[in-house]
């Protein structure tokens, strides 16, 4: 396994043009298996992207994503490439100017797993047509922050963890996210409640299970340090002296403020909510950025009794989870920009009383 | 300079965006080349060759009598840019606020500042930035409980720019709070400030809602994004 710095030619898309990120060439990295159309390992997540979604061939998916692959949501799991042709056929009819902008891509060599991508996607577009989640067409514009967090091996995609804020697409097009939860949580009622035993097994492995290794001297050692203080021991200040004074902070729904104690505003308003609640480290990555900053990836859950009254409404005593993915650049050992993505939607579905008991 | 100038006049073509570059502005963020032009040629910004600009590495910025265009460059291509200054009426787009405290100290902080996120600052402009930070911080003008944060400062003694984030927290007895923005650019004694007064405007008219609303409001405008 490469060490997170190894092959600096293998550049993030952070401050690179379109046209540069999508000139054809010569491999700049040995990947056995990919098609020769992918210069390196950057290359396939972003032009597999373009092909797919902005090209519209959506076949493609055919060729990048394996027969069984698993695809983790907090919606749910979906499963097989057919289910993810069919989606995004659905997702383009909806919105068809659909545009992903692919602010980065941090990932990491995880030896005979494969390599695995955290690749952050800023998706544009008009609401023309029926959405599932958007419901019927608006004509209005929305763009919200993606996280596709992929395990690849030999040109495909075999398992990817999907986080996308829901919550603020329903919001620019002036849905009412409250009444599309609750639907979705009667309809999770009906049926076969096995479908929905993904969630009790995650709640589980986020409660017992053990959190990813990280090597030493890796830079997401000090940042999954800073969420393990901050959620289980709640030292959220010091926590934060990992961030810079000024740190600018993206949380789902539209949450975008500056500041340590921005940071630390986001993680207590869940934790207000959540009791009991128990934090795991599911995933690292980092790589090198322009001038010297880094980029680090964590993919994280989170599980807690909803026993606050709060930002998710009324306490209603529920185990909810939530699967997040949080992007940092490093300047000077600081942090100086934090992203992070969950699906706020399907905690709501949740709160409704959906995705199982 | 002369591709923030045809952007600032809604020319697409010579706008020197990168694809994935983040436009903040009136309060709002757009994404993308499409987004940012349109925002451009719907309110065009009156700025000139004889306006005021500063270039550094990594960064550039221009001001105008009243408005300003500060951006981040990367390999001459525009990664990230802020306009500041007066614009149409506002609204920001809905979203779930977050109580929190912006000066975690008891008697309101200094300004916000790690000069280690500025590698193009040198150390003598990073004391001027700090003093002007402090006195957007104290202008006794302003009524209300102010935290500021530099996000951007680049330049030195003589000639530089600087991006500052400010926190307000209104003295009504129902307050307002938010973020806005104020742009500083130095040459010699010569201060060229602008205050983000669109967004400042946004801040002031919505609504706090620290919750996931019942009901939303379908009849809020439509959003600076591509379509």
């Amino acid at each position: 396994m490469m060490a997170w710095d190894d092959l600096p030619e293998v550049r993030s898309p952070l401050g690179r043009s379109l046209a540069d990120l999508l000139e054809p060439g010569p491999r700049r990295q040995d990947l056995p298996g990919y098609d020769p159309v992918y210069r390196d390992f950057v290359d396939y997540i972003i032009r597999c992207t373009h092909r797919i979604w902005e090209e519209k061939n959506v076949g493609l998916c055919r060729s990048h994503y394996a027969p069984d692959c698993a695809i983790h949501t907090l919606a749910g799991p979906v499963n097989g490439v057919e289910a993810v042709v069919q989606n995004t056929i659905m997702t383009l009819a909806a919105t068809p100017d659909r545009r992903l902008i692919g602010e980065d891509v941090i990932w990491s060599d995880d030896g005979a797993a494969g390599l695995y991508s955290s690749h952050r996607i800023v998706s544009t577009s008009t609401h023309m047509g029926t959405d599932s989640l958007l419901g019927p067409a608006t004509m209005r514009s929305n763009g919200v922050m993606t996280i596709a967090d992929c395990l690849c091996r030999e040109n495909r995609i075999v398992e990817e963890w999907l986080v996308r804020d829901n919550l603020r697409g329903v919001l620019q097009v002036g849905g009412d996210p409250w009444t599309i939860a609750r639907a979705q949580a009667l309809a999770d009622g009906a049926g076969d409640a096995g479908r929905h035993g993904w969630r009790a097994a995650m709640i589980a492995e986020t409660r017992d299970g053990a959190d990813t290794p990280i090597p030493a001297g890796h830079p997401a050692e000090a940042l999954a340090a800073m969420l393990a203080s901050a959620f289980r021991e709640n030292f959220y200040g010091d926590a934060a002296l990992n961030l810079s004074p000024a740190v600018e902070v993206r949380w789902p729904s539209g949450r975008l403020g500056v500041g340590r104690g921005f940071w630390i505003g986001c993680l207590t308003q869940l934790c207000a909510v959540l009791h009991d609640v128990a934090w795991r480290l599911g995933h690292i990555a980092a790589r090198p950025l322009p001038d010297g900053d880094i980029a680090v990836a964590l993919r994280w859950t989170l599980a807690g009794v909803h026993r606050g009254n709060g930002v998710w409404g009324a306490a209603t005593g529920r185990e909810i989870l939530v699967m997040a993915v949080s992007h940092y650049r490093l300047r000077g050992g600081l942090v100086i920009e934090e992203t992070t993505v969950f699906d706020e939607l399907a905690v709501l579905r949740q709160v409704a009383g959906g995705l199982g008991g | 300079m002369a591709t923030l100038l045809a952007l600032a006049c809604g020319n697409g073509l010579e706008s020197g965006l990168l694809h994935g570059c983040r436009f903040s502005g009136f309060g709002r963020e757009a994404y993308g080349v499409d987004a940012i032009v349109e925002s451009f040629r719907r309110d065009p910004m009156a700025l000139s060759a004889a306006s005021e600009s500063i270039e550094a590495a990594g960064h550039l910025a221009v001001f105008g009598t009243d408005a300003a265009l500060i951006a981040d460059v990367h390999g001459g291509g525009i990664a990230r840019l802020w306009r500041i200054g007066a614009g149409p009426p506002s609204w920001p787009e809905p979203h779930i606020d977050v109580p929190f405290d912006p000066c975690l100290a008891q008697a309101g902080g200094d300004v916000a500042f790690a000069t280690s996120d500025h590698p193009a600052l040198t150390p003598e402009a990073g004391a001027r930035v700090l003093a002007i930070g402090r006195s957007i911080m104290h202008d006794r003008a302003a009524a209300s409980r102010v935290c500021v944060f530099v996000i951007r400062a680049f330049g030195d003694g003589d000639v530089g720019a600087a991006l500052f984030a400010v926190h307000r927290l209104g003295s009504e007895p129902v307050r307002t709070a938010g973020f806005g923005t104020v742009g500083v650019l130095w040459r010699g004694d010569t201060l060229h400030r602008v205050s983000d007064t669109a967004g400042e405007a946004a801040i002031a008219a919505a609504t706090w809602s620290p919750v996931v609303a019942e009901t939303i409001d379908p009849s809020f405008p439509e959003l600076d994004m591509p379509s």
